[in-house]
């Protein structure tokens, strides 16, 4: 008579299992570290080129074939500053700083507020920068990861974290994941 | 961002200018793309005015 190999049809999780082999089959996509950090400092930038707002990261993959899953959030504001102007606006990158070797822009976004008057009222606007981009550095070196922005016209200017700090957060999240 | 009086202070004297600073430190700022330095002093006077005149 053969041998029939029985399969269970579930696991009770609320059992203790301690495995002694490993797993196969599983595919990639294996989370194999993560770095986060969270700031509540205000930083200001005017600038026409990009400049740093205070969020940056770093983080060595264990293989070259690893991807980056990047996560950014922090909310910021735009102040036209009594300017003579019709819009005012907010540009943002994420770049990769291969060890000082190298600084790629790898991802750029940006939000922009209109108006109808150029009379010099004041114009803020309050916005949430939202950033998730699946990177793929090829290296085993340190990286790190930074925003940047740049603000339009000249005469405004950008707040990350507006309204003051300790009141909200900024935060860049790095994840490791397996091939 | 209108409690941001060290940036309020910077673009009344210069409207254009290029900076990036920490909080409301003055010590802080750095000029950016070849702004001329605003000194330390004048830009402590200027706080202090706008502050007044709210």
């Amino acid at each position: 008579m053969p041998f029939t190999t029985l399969k269970p049809n579930g696991i009770d999780l609320s059992q203790d299992f301690a495995f002694t082999g490993s797993v196969s089959g599983a595919g990639g996509g294996k989370v194999l570290q993560t770095q986060s950090i969270t700031h509540n400092s205000r930083t200001t930038v005017s600038s026409g080129n990009f400049s740093g707002v205070g969020l940056e990261d770093t983080i060595t993959c264990s293989a070259s074939t690893s991807k980056v899953l990047i996560m950014v959030s922090g909310e910021y504001g735009v102040d036209s500053n009594n300017a003579s102007v019709t819009y005012a606006g907010a540009k943002w990158k994420l770049f990769r700083n291969h060890s000082g070797i190298s600084e790629t822009e790898i991802f750029s976004t940006h939000t922009q507020h209109n108006r109808p008057e150029n009379s010099g009222m004041d114009m803020i606007f309050q916005d949430n920068l939202n950033i998730i981009y699946l990177d793929s550095p090829n290296t085993t070196n340190e990286i790190t990861y930074s925003v940047g922005a740049k603000n339009e016209p000249a005469t405004t200017g950008i707040e990350f974290i507006a309204g003051g700090s300790n009141e909200y957060n900024k935060t860049i999240t790095l994840i490791e994941i397996g091939a | 961002m209108k409690d941001n009086y060290l940036f309020r202070a910077i673009k009344s004297i210069n409207e254009n200018a290029e900076f990036r600073f920490q909080e409301q430190d003055i010590d802080s700022i750095e000029w950016l793309n070849g702004t001329t330095p605003i000194a330390k002093d004048v830009l402590e006077t200027k706080v202090q005015e706008i502050k007044d005149s709210e």
